[in-house]
């Protein structure tokens, strides 16, 4: 009878001396190191040399935290701004669930790597003895389509995959006849827009092949654009709605809240009017 | 024979003979008015005397002197004037002196409307404090309005007797004195729901810039039309150990969400978020958006379904459960 457990028991011991997080192994109680999420608002130097294959996560309960992971470095890097320091993570302690989201396991040893400095928006510090350098992507500027964003910045890809819109609302879009156009307005250094512009993508991408086009322009910080001060753009996200290629209402505020209703209301709106 | 000036008040009978007739009455109201709107400005601005020095210092009005130093003495000239001309004082000095301001302030906002037109980015004008938001157009066309006409009417019904009346020029000096006490202490008192424009009762979609695009805090957290939130206004350049563990420990623990809200420079929110950790989510907003939600940071504030139900100094109330808290 004993024999029955045997097995088992010795699988149990070799996962737990293993150190190889399973799927189902414990996430942390703890609230401190959990709920990292994509991000793609940096890139990572190291020794001048950019690793844009690196994938980034930060998680606001953590106190702001960044966790840095992936090829180009030898493990995993976590940025603590309440320590100013860079902490390396044992291999294979953090887990990344199936829904992007992050975790540093709890019986995680985190080894002090170094401190860092901010230089003006950038972090400073170093990886071996090596100087790294932890730098802002550029803003997004001018007509970029969706997957510009997405590739720009994860954390929009991330955010649209938790959004689902109406698929009565998005079928009535897909039936319209007329010809509609919305022209989001943006600001990728806006944290609003990450948070709203990522539900009017994967609209978009629902809307595929239908007569509802969207398209994305970048508007610098300041709004010192030509197009945007052309068109009385003065905050982001807006979207301007053209139907048959006359403007027939704009999207701000609240109304992003569900983009697909925002949308059909202004088509809704033109179809009476004609 | 000689009638005797009654005491305390040169020009006695001759002064009274002088008030017979259509032009001194026309004197008594066009002063009143002007005086009312002078004091009604003044006191608008006592309630936030910081508010109306970083103006000054904006407009390059301080001249050398500290900035809350300027405000006060310019608080103190301007409510002098209104006393006096509410209480009657017509004559050709005080007049001279009210002109003087009014053309002032008509050089103020004529030279905010004319940078405006001409691409400069103007805030309006911050005669009236915080409470009241005009255009740059309109601040110089209101001002026209209420300032010029009651001093033209002053003039033509002023007095000429020789002389100022001594008991009513204690009264204006008592008065002044009182206006610059309330505007020193001003920023103790609880007066933060009367001297700015977030107070219960608010709605959220109302609280907005002037002009022709406004900015609205509705559009700034749209999030807030829905549920309840804390919304706390702060500084992230002004003595953040005094708030930032503070306010990252109330977040962890209250169960209404918290978020921060700043008119500081993405810059410094970048420093900051690097520096100090926070758990509560930062936004950016503009300072003429939020310059008259507050007269001290932090302030706070509850909304539920769009609608501001509470506001406090400072941080939001912490939940007793929590004790300590994240501090270095």
């Amino acid at each position: 009878m004993r024999a029955r457990f045997v097995l088992p028991t010795l699988l149990l011991a070799t996962a737990i001396a293993s150190g190889s997080p399973a799927r189902g192994q414990q996430i942390p109680a703890d609230a401190v190191l959990r709920d990292f999420e994509p991000t793609g608002e940096y890139v990572l130097e190291v020794g001048d040399v950019p690793l844009p294959a690196l994938k980034m996560f930060r998680s606001r309960p953590a106190g702001s935290a960044v966790l840095i992971m992936g090829n180009g470095i030898p493990g995993p890097l976590l940025l603590v701004p309440r320590e100013r320091a860079v902490k390396r993570v044992p291999a294979g302690k953090v887990v990344v669930g199936d829904d992007g989201v992050a975790f540093v396991l709890a019986d995680a040893q985190l080894t002090r790597e170094s401190a860092f400095a901010t230089e003006g928006r950038d972090v400073l510090f170093t990886v071996g003895n090596t100087m790294a350098r932890l730098r802002e992507k550029p803003h997004l500027v001018g007509p970029h389509p969706a997957s510009d964003l997405a590739s720009h910045d994860v954390g929009y890809a991330f955010r649209a995959g938790r959004y689902s819109p109406s698929a009565p609302v998005v079928q009535a879009l897909r039936a319209v006849r007329t010809p509609v156009r919305v022209r989001v307005f943006f600001g990728s250094w806006c944290p609003h827009c990450s948070e709203t512009v990522p539900k009017v993508m994967k609209v978009g991408e629902a809307l595929s092949g239908s007569p509802v086009q969207i398209e994305y322009y970048g508007v610098p910080s300041g709004f010192q654009d030509d197009e945007a001060k052309r068109l009385g753009v003065n905050s982001v996200p807006t979207g301007i709605v053209y139907v048959g290629g006359r403007e027939v209402g704009r999207i701000s505020g609240f109304e992003w809240n569900i983009p697909e209703l925002a949308i059909k209301k202004l088509v809704d709106k033109a179809a009476a009017a004609r | 024979m000689q009638p005797s000036p009654a005491a305390g008040e040169p020009g006695g009978k001759i002064g009274a003979m002088s008030e017979s007739g259509w032009r001194p009455w026309t004197g008594r109201v066009g002063a009143f008015v002007l005086g009312a709107v002078l004091l009604v400005a003044t006191v608008l601005k006592a309630l936030d005397p910081q508010a109306f020095a970083d103006q000054m210092v904006a407009e390059g009005l301080t001249f050398g002197l500290p900035a809350m130093t300027a405000a006060l003495l310019a608080l103190a000239v301007e409510g002098a004037l209104g006393l006096a001309l509410v209480l009657g004082i017509r004559r050709t000095p005080v007049l001279v002196a009210a002109s003087a301001l009014v053309a002032f302030f008509l050089l103020l906002t004529g030279r905010s409307w004319w940078n405006a037109a001409h691409g400069v980015v103007a805030e309006s004008c911050g005669c009236f404090g915080n409470l009241v938001q005009r255009t740059p157009a309109v601040a110089f066309w209101s001002d026209l309005a209420m300032l010029v006409p009651p001093l033209l009417l002053a003039w033509v019904g002023r007095r000429r007797d020789p002389g100022l009346p001594a008991r009513r020029l204690a009264a204006v000096a008592c008065g002044t004195a009182a206006l610059v006490l309330l505007a020193w202490r001003a920023p103790e008192l609880p007066l933060d729901d009367l001297a700015t424009r977030l107070r219960p009762g608010v709605e959220v979609a109302a609280v907005c810039t002037g002009g022709d695009q406004p900015a609205c805090l509705a559009d700034l957290m749209p999030e807030l039309r829905e549920g309840s939130w804390w919304v706390t206004l702060v500084d992230v350049e002004s003595d953040p150990e005094r708030w930032a563990d503070a306010l990252s420990a109330a977040s962890a623990a209250s169960e209404v969400p918290i978020v921060a809200l700043t008119a500081s420079p993405s810059d410094a929110v970048s420093a900051f978020t690097w520096q100090w950790g926070p758990t509560f989510p930062l936004r950016e907003g503009p300072a003429p958006l939020l310059r008259p939600l507050h007269r001290r940071l932090p302030r706070s504030f509850l909304t539920t379904d769009g609608r501001v139900v509470a506001t406090t100094p400072g941080l939001p109330p912490v939940p007793p459960v929590v004790q300590g808290d994240l501090s270095r």
